[in-house]
C-alpha cells in the first residue's frame, strides 16, 4: 500500500516510514512542510496518508487543513491525521464530509505498533479511527442522552466510536463477536439510531450521534 | 436633591438653586476670613491647630460645591485628595498644606466669595425685578388700595406712586424676565465650570491615580507571572522529569537482561517503558495546556473559544462578533479568563445552559458570559472570578457580575484592545 508521509522531525519522520516500510507500505514521499503535503497528496493519491498536524512554515494546523482540502479535491482520500494533543474541534472538522477513511490519533498511539497498523488499515480502508480521548470527551458531554446504556454498552458504544470493528471489540474486552453484536444492537435500539450492516456507516451514525447536541 | 431633565422646570427651579448656592457663597466670605486671620495667627503656636481646623472646614465647604455643581452639570466631580495618611498631627497637617488642592480649593474659595457672591446676586436680582414688576400692578389693583403703598418705587428720578404708573415698569420686568429665561441658566452654568476647573481632579493628580493603579497591576503581573513559572518547575521537576528519569533507569535494566539473555523479561521492562513514556508526554500536554493552548497557537481566540465550547460538559452556545484576531497576549488572557469562568459555572452554578457573546467596539474586546444557574456569583477571594479579576487587570481589563439569588448570572469582561496593525494602517 501506497503511503504520503508528512512530519517534519526527522527523526520521527525516518522512525515512521522505518516502521511502516517493515509492515508492507510503501512510503512513496515523505514531506515536512505543509505546500509539499498537498501537493504529494495531489500528485500521488496514495492508498493512505500519515499527517502531522503542526507543520512548517506556520507551525499551527497545517498539516490538517491540508488534508481537509485534499479531500475535497478527492473526496474520501485515507488520511490519518497524528497530534500531540486532540482537540474534539479538529475532530468534527475531519468528520465534516461524512466520508469516513478519516483517523485522528495521538501520536504517542503510535508506541504501540500493532494497533497503530491496524488503525492504519482501517483508515485506508474507509474506516475511521478516533483517539481514544477524543471519544472519551464526547462521551462525558453526552452523558445525559447515554443514561439509558448499561457499563458494558457505554464500553462498546466508546469501541465503536474509535472506529473498532466488531471483532476487534470483542478481543479487547474478552467477550464474543456474537455478545458484541447483541450489545450494540441493545445500543443502537436504545439510542433510536437505525441499524447498519456496514462497519464503516455504523461509526459514522455513531460519531454523528455523540457530536449533536 | 438632583436637577430635574425638563428645560422648563430646570429653569425653574433654578432661582432656588442659585439661593443655596448665594448662602454657600456667605459661608464662603466667613471661611475666606477666618482663613485670613488664622493664617496671620500661625506665627504664633497656637494659630496651626486653628489653620488645619480651618482648612479641614473649607473642604467640606468645597465637597459640597462639588456635589451641588455636579448636580447642576450632570456630572461627577471627584475629590482631588490623596488619601489621609495615619500618623501624627504634624503630619497630616504637613499632608494637608503640601496638597496642591488644598490650595485651589482655597482659591475656589476665594472666587466663590467674591465672584460667585455677585453672580448670583445678578442672577436672583434680575429674577426678581421680573416677577416684582409683574406682579406688582395687579397687587395694587386688588390687595392695597392705597397708594401708600410700602413698595419700592421711587428711582430718585421719578416715583412710581400709582397702580397706572407701576404699569410703566413692566416692560423693565418684561426685559428682565425674557433676560432671565434666556440667559440666566447658560450664565449660571459658565460660572459653575469655572468651578470644575479648581474643583475638578488636575491632570496631574489623575495621572499620579493612573500610575499607581497601574503599578499594583504590574505588581500582580510580576507576582503572578512569578508564581506561574515556579508551578511549571515543580510540575515539570515532579511529573515529566521524574518519570523520564525512571524510564531511564527501565530501559538500562532492560538493555541488561537482554545481554542476559533473557528476551521475554526485557521486553516486559521495554513494554513498561513505552507506557511510562506516553504518562509523562500525557503530563507534558497538560502542561503545555496550561501555558498556551496548542489550539489557541492554530486558530486564535475564535477557534479556541469553540474548542473550549465543545470540551464544557453543558451546552455552550457562542456568538462571536470578533472580525479581527486579537494581539496575542491579550487573546491568551481572553482564553484563560473566559475557561475560568466557564471552569466556575460548572462548579457552581447548577446550570443546564451557557452562552458566550463576543464583541469589539471603540477599541475593546467585551466578552459576555451568560449562564441560567442560581446566581450568587461573587468576587470571593482567591476565588475563581478573584482570579478572573487580576488576569485582566495586567491588560487594565475589568469584570462586572450581575448574578442575582436566582439566577441568571451574566458576567462581563471588558478589556481595552490596541488597534491592531490592519486598523492602525487603515486610520
Amino acid at each position: 500500500m501506497d503511503v504520503v508521509l508528512a512530519e517534519d522531525h526527522s527523526l520521527l519522520r525516518d522512525g515512521l516510514t522505518r516502521m511502516l516500510e517493515a509492515h508492507d507500505f510503501t512510503v512513496v514521499e515523505a514531506v515536512d512542510n505543509g505546500p509539499a503535503l498537498a501537493a504529494a497528496l495531489l500528485e500521488h493519491r496514495p492508498d493512505v496518508a500519515v499527517v502531522d498536524i503542526r507543520l512548517p512554515p506556520t507551525f499551527t494546523d497545517e498539516g490538517l487543513r491540508a488534508a481537509i482540502e485534499a479531500r475535497r479535491h478527492i473526496p474520501g482520500l485515507p488520511i490519518l491525521v497524528l497530534s500531540q494533543y486532540v482537540e474534539q474541534l479538529y475532530a468534527r472538522e475531519l468528520l465534516g464530509d461524512r466520508r469516513g477513511g478519516v483517523g485522528y490519533l495521538l501520536k504517542d498511539r503510535v508506541s504501540n505498533v500493532a494497533e497503530f497498523i491496524e488503525a492504519l488499515g482501517r483508515v485506508a480502508a474507509g474506516g475511521t479511527a478516533m483517539d481514544p480521548e477524543v471519544v472519551a470527551r464526547l462521551l462525558g458531554k453526552q452523558q445525559n442522552r447515554l443514561d439509558a446504556l448499561t457499563p458494558r454498552e457505554l464500553e462498546v458504544l466508546g469501541l465503536m466510536a474509535e472506529g473498532r470493528t466488531n471483532a476487534a471489540i470483542a478481543a479487547s474486552l474478552f467477550i464474543t463477536e456474537k455478545a458484541v453484536g447483541k450489545h450494540s444492537a441493545n445500543v443502537f435500539r436504545k439510542l433510536g439510531l437505525g441499524q447498519s450492516e456496514d462497519d464503516n456507516r455504523r461509526v459514522l451514525a455513531v460519531l454523528a450521534y455523540l457530536e449533536g447536541n | 436633591m438632583s436637577m430635574p431633565a425638563n428645560p422648563i422646570t430646570r429653569r425653574l427651579a433654578l432661582p432656588g438653586w442659585s439661593v443655596l448656592r448665594f448662602s454657600l457663597t456667605l459661608i464662603a466670605g466667613a471661611l475666606l476670613a477666618a482663613a485670613i486671620v488664622t493664617g496671620a495667627l500661625v506665627v504664633f503656636w497656637i494659630g496651626i491647630p486653628v489653620a488645619v481646623a480651618v482648612l479641614l472646614a473649607i473642604r467640606v465647604w468645597a465637597n459640597a460645591q462639588r456635589r451641588i455643581i455636579g448636580e447642576q452639570l450632570g456630572i461627577t466631580i471627584p475629590a482631588p485628595y490623596r488619601p489621609r495618611p495615619k500618623g501624627r498631627f504634624d503630619q497630616q497637617a504637613l499632608w494637608l498644606i503640601r496638597e496642591a488642592a488644598t490650595w485651589r480649593d482655597f482659591a475656589w474659595l476665594a472666587i466663590d466669595a467674591t465672584l460667585g457672591f455677585l453672580v448670583n446676586l445678578l442672577y436672583l436680582g434680575v429674577f426678581s425685578v421680573a416677577v416684582y414688576y409683574l406682579v406688582q400692578p395687579f397687587l395694587l389693583v386688588t390687595v392695597f388700595h392705597s397708594a401708600q403703598t410700602p413698595f419700592v418705587n421711587d428711582f430718585g428720578f421719578y416715583d412710581f406712586d400709582t397702580p397706572a404708573k407701576t404699569l410703566m415698569l413692566v416692560p423693565l420686568a418684561l426685559a428682565c424676565g425674557v433676560a432671565w429665561w434666556r440667559w440666566g441658566e447658560l450664565f449660571l452654568r459658565w460660572y459653575s465650570h469655572l468651578g470644575v476647573l479648581l474643583l475638578g481632579p488636575t491632570a496631574n493628580v489623575l495621572l499620579t491615580a493612573r500610575v499607581s493603579e497601574l503599578r499594583q497591576a504590574r505588581d500582580q503581573t510580576a507576582d503572578h507571572a512569578a508564581a506561574e513559572l515556579r508551578r511549571i518547575e515543580r510540575d515539570l521537576h515532579d511529573g515529566a522529569q521524574a518519570r523520564i528519569a525512571a524510564l531511564s533507569l527501565t530501559l538500562g535494566m532492560a538493555e541488561e537482561l537482554l545481554h542476559h539473555d533473557r528476551p521475554a523479561q526485557a521486553a516486559a521492562l521495554v513494554g513498561e517503558a513505552r507506557q511510562a513514556c506516553s504518562d509523562a508526554l500525557e503530563e507534558i500536554r497538560q502542561l503545555v495546556r496550561g501555558i498556551h493552548p496548542p489550539v489557541l497557537a492554530d486558530r486564535g481566540f475564535t477557534g479556541a473559544l469553540q474548542a473550549m465550547a465543545l470540551d464544557h460538559p453543558l451546552p455552550v452556545s457562542v456568538v462571536d462578533r470578533l472580525v479581527d484576531k486579537l494581539p496575542a497576549p491579550l487573546e491568551a488572557a481572553a482564553y484563560f479568563a473566559t475557561n475560568e469562568v466557564l471552569t466556575n459555572i460548572t462548579k457552581h452554578a447548577e446550570a443546564s445552559q451557557v452562552q458566550v457573546v463576543v464583541s469589539r467596539a471603540d477599541y475593546q474586546v467585551v466578552i459576555e458570559v451568560r449562564d441560567d444557574g442560581v446566581g450568587g456569583a461573587t468576587f470571593a477571594p482567591g476565588g475563581g472570578l478573584d482570579g478572573v479579576r487580576r488576569r485582566l487587570a495586567a491588560f487594565d481589563g475589568t469584570v462586572e457580575v450581575d448574578s442575582p439569588a436566582g439566577g441568571p448570572t451574566v458576567i462581563t469582561m471588558t478589556i481595552p484592545a490596541v488597534a491592531t496593525d490592519r486598523e492602525a494602517a487603515d486610520n
